[in-house]
C-alpha cells in the first residue's frame, strides 16, 4: 500500500516506516495511519456503540513525544483486541499533542507489534515539512 | 561503516575490530563467525551496533557477536556485552522489548513414527488449547495478586498452582525465577497486561513444535540429556508477552533522561542505559527479572497445557511417560554474574541480546545431573530445516563470558518475505513434505519463511567447532503452531 504520508521500509528484523507530513500535525497522523497498515487491520465489520478516547501527551521532545503517541495507540489495540482510527490530532512545540482517537468498527489486528523503538529516530524539518523514520520491534 | 579489511582473523572463526576503529570504543569488538557469515552480516548495520555497544561505559573484554548475529537497534541481535559491576551500566536495549524471550524444549518418550498417526488430531488439540495469534489472552486470568506471586516466583508459582512438577525446575535456567525480582518496580500498564496472558504463545516468531529427533552427534550427552534418536521432543518459543515489552518501553522512557544526569554520552539512543548501582537502573534491573519470572511462569503453564492435551488426545499406551523438561533457556536477559576477567573473578551485568547462556561442566549453575557435559543449549532454526540441542563448554566461559547464538537469525526483512513468498504456498509445501502447519495469520507464516532465515547448520557448525558448544542433537519438524 503506497500513501504520500507513509511508507513501508525493508528493515532486517523488525518493521520500519519512513513518515512525512506538511507538519507536526499531520507527521503525527501519518505516523498513526501507518501503525494501521503495518498492524495489517481486518476489513471493517459494523459493531455497537463507537469508544472513544482523548489523548494529552507531554514529553521532553518530539521523538519521544511520537514513541509515546503511537505507544499509546498500541495499547490501546492489545487492550480492546481492536484498531482505533485517529479522529483529529494536533501536535505543539515543544512537544505536546492532543488527540481523538475512536475504535468504531471491528477491524482486528492481524499482526502484533510489540513497541515503538527509538532507533535512528530524528524529526527532521524541511522546506517540504516534516519527515522521519519510525522502527517497530516486531 | 565496517568493512572486511577493517577486521583482523584471529582463527577461521573469530575476527576481532580493534578499539582504534572509532576512538569512543572502550574494549575491542569479537565476531564468532565464517566468512561467508560475516560477509553477510556485513550487508546490514550489525557491525555498526556492536562498534556502538563497545562504548557502553563499564564494559568488560569485548563487544561480542555471536554467529547468527543480524541488526536489530541499539545492540545488534546476537549481541553479548558484559559490564563490571557496580557502576558499569545496564541497558534495557541490550535485553530487547520481549524479556526472557526464550526456549523450553520437552522429551516425551515416545516415539516419532508411533506418534505420527496421532498428529493431525494432536496438532488441532494443542492449536485449540494453547493461545496464540495477536493480543491472545489465555485461559488463565490472574488476580493482581496472583500477578504478584507469578512476577516473584516465577515458574515456581505455576508448580505451586499444580501446573507442573518439581523437577522442571531442575531443568530450567535460574530454577525460573531471578530472586531479584520486584514486582513494585512495574508500571500499573504493564501489570495490567500480564493479567490475561499467562499460557499464550504470541506471534511472530513465536512457536510452538513437535519434532523427531533425527540426528545424534553426541551420544554420550544426548543419553545425559535423555534424548534419544527417532523420539518426539516438543519446541516451545516465547516470552514476557505484553507485561515484558511495557517494562523494556517504560524503562528506555525513563533512561532517556537518566544518560545525561549521570555523565554518559550514547551514540544511539536505544542503548540508554544507567550504572548498575543508580536507582535508575535498579527500578529495571529489579522490574527486568520481574518480567523474565513472568516469561518462565508462561512457558511453564504452555508445558502444562501441552501435558494435558498429550494425555488427552494420546491413547495411555503410547505413553510411557509424563512429558519431560530437557531444558529452558532465556535470550533476551542481562544476568548478574561472576567470570574470570583477566585473570581475577569479577562481578559483572552479562547482556545477552538475541544470545543464549552456555555454560560448561566447571559452572555449579549447571543442573547436577548435567554437570559433567554441560548445559544444554537450545537452537530453534526455521520451521523446515529443524532446530539442534547443544552443549555449553568451559571455552566459551573464557571467550563469551559463557554466551552463544540463539537461532538462525534473519537474512530478509518481514516486507521482502512477503513479497517473496504466499503463505497458502509455504503451508501447501510443508504438508506435502509431512510437517503439519496449525498458523493464525498466512501473512505472519510467510513472514516467517524459512528463506528469511539464516542458514542454521551454519551458524551451528560454527558455534560447534569454534568450541562455544557441542552439538548434541538434532530435530526435524513435524508439526509447526505459530501465532
Amino acid at each position: 500500500m503506497r500513501n504520500l504520508g507513509f511508507r513501508e521500509l525493508a528493515h532486517p528484523a523488525d518493521l520500519a516506516l519512513q513518515v512525512r507530513g506538511r507538519d507536526l500535525s499531520s507527521l503525527f497522523l501519518n505516523a498513526a495511519q501507518g501503525l494501521l497498515h503495518l498492524l495489517h487491520a481486518s476489513a471493517a465489520e459494523p459493531v455497537g456503540e463507537p469508544n472513544d478516547v482523548e489523548l494529552s501527551l507531554q514529553a521532553g521532545d518530539l521523538e519521544t513525544l511520537m514513541v509515546d503517541w503511537l505507544g499509546e495507540i498500541l495499547y490501546l489495540t492489545e487492550r480492546e483486541g481492536r484498531c482505533w482510527q485517529v479522529q483529529s490530532v494536533g501536535v505543539e512545540r515543544p512537544a505536546s499533542l492532543r488527540a481523538h482517537v475512536r475504535c468504531a468498527g471491528d477491524r482486528r489486528p492481524q499482526r502484533a507489534i510489540k513497541a515503538v523503538t527509538y532507533a535512528g529516530l530524528s524529526i527532521v524539518e524541511s522546506a517540504a515539512g516534516f519527515e522521519t523514520v519510525i522502527v517497530f520491534d516486531a | 561503516m565496517v568493512t572486511k579489511h577493517d577486521l583482523q582473523r584471529k582463527s577461521p572463526w573469530e575476527w576481532e575490530l580493534p578499539s582504534s576503529f572509532r576512538s569512543d570504543m572502550r574494549v575491542p569488538a569479537r565476531i564468532y563467525m565464517s566468512e561467508p557469515l560475516l560477509e553477510a552480516a556485513l550487508g546490514d548495520k550489525a557491525l555498526e551496533q556492536l562498534v556502538n555497544t563497545a562504548t557502553l561505559p563499564g564494559i568488560v573484554q569485548h563487544a561480542l557477536a555471536m554467529p547468527d548475529m543480524h541488526q536489530g537497534y541499539g545492540f545488534p541481535i546476537g549481541g553479548v556485552v558484559a559490564t563490571a559491576l557496580p557502576d558499569g551500566v545496564i541497558s534495557p536495549g541490550g535485553v530487547g522489548y520481549d524479556i526472557n524471550c526464550g526456549v523450553r524444549l520437552l522429551r516425551t518418550g515416545i516415539a516419532a513414527e508411533a506418534l505420527l498417526p496421532h498428529m493431525d488430531s494432536l496438532m488441532t488439540a494443542l492449536y485449540e488449547n494453547i493461545a496464540s495469534g495477536v493480543g491472545a489472552s489465555g485461559a488463565l486470568r490472574l488476580s493482581k495478586a496472583q500477578l504478584e506471586g507469578v512476577l516473584h516466583q516465577g515458574a515456581a508459582w505455576a508448580i505451586a498452582e499444580g501446573l507442573g512438577v518439581a523437577e522442571d525446575l531442575v531443568c530450567t535456567e535460574d530454577n525460573g525465577r531471578l530472586d531479584d525480582a520486584d514486582a513494585g518496580a512495574l508500571s500499573s500498564r504493564a501489570k495490567e497486561r500480564g493479567l490475561t496472558q499467562l499460557g499464550t504463545l504470541g506471534s511472530g516468531n513465536h512457536f510452538l513444535e513437535i519434532d523427531r529427533v533425527d540426528d545424534v552427534y553426541n551420544t554420550a550427552i544426548a543419553e545425559t540429556y535423555g534424548i534419544r534418536a527417532g523420539e518426539a521432543v516438543v519446541w516451545i518459543h516465547c516470552g514476557s508477552r505484553g507485561l515484558g515489552h511495557q517494562v523494556c518501553t517504560d524503562a528506555v522512557r525513563q533512561m532517556q533522561s537518566a544518560v545525561g544526569k549521570y555523565g554518559i554520552e550514547i551514540p544511539d539512543r536505544e542503548l540508554v542505559c544507567a550504572p548498575f548501582s543508580s536507582r535508575e537502573a535498579q527500578a529495571y534491573y529489579r522490574a527486568m527479572c520481574a518480567a523474565a519470572n513472568y516469561a518462565w511462569a508462561n512457558r511453564q503453564v504452555i508445558t502444562h497445557l501441552v501435558r494435558q492435551t498429550f494425555e488427552r488426545e494420546l491413547p495411555a499406551s503410547l505413553r510411557s511417560m509424563p512429558l519431560a523438561v530437557v531444558y529452558d533457556v532465556c535470550h533476551n536477559i542481562a544476568k548478574v554474574e561472576e567470570h574470570a576477567v583477566g585473570g581475577k573473578r569479577q562481578r559483572l551485568c552479562v547482556h545477552r541480546k538475541g544470545a543464549t547462556r552456555a555454560f560448561g561442566p566447571s559452572r555449579p549453575e549447571v543442573p547436577a545431573p548435567y554437570r559433567h557435559a554441560g548445559q544444554p543449549v537450545l537452537i530453534p532454526g526455521n520451521m523446515q530445516a529443524g532446530s539442534y540441542v547443544l552443549a555449553g563448554t568451559d571455552f566459551a566461559l573464557d571467550a563469551t563470558f559463557g554466551s552463544t547464538c540463539h537461532g538462525a537469525g534473519r537474512t530478509l526483512s518481514r516486507h521482502a518475505a512477503r513479497r517473496r513468498v504466499r503463505g497458502s504456498d509455504l503451508k501447501a509445501r510443508l504438508e506435502s513434505e509431512r510437517i503439519l502447519v496449525r498458523a493464525g495469520s498466512l501473512s505472519g507464516l510467510a513472514e516467517e519463511a524459512p528463506v528469511a532465515y539464516k542458514d542454521v547448520d551454519d551458524v551451528v557448525e560454527v558455534t560447534h567447532e569454534s568450541g562455544l558448544a557441542t552439538r548434541v542433537v538434532r530435530t526435524m519438524p513435524l508439526g509447526v503452531i505459530k501465532g
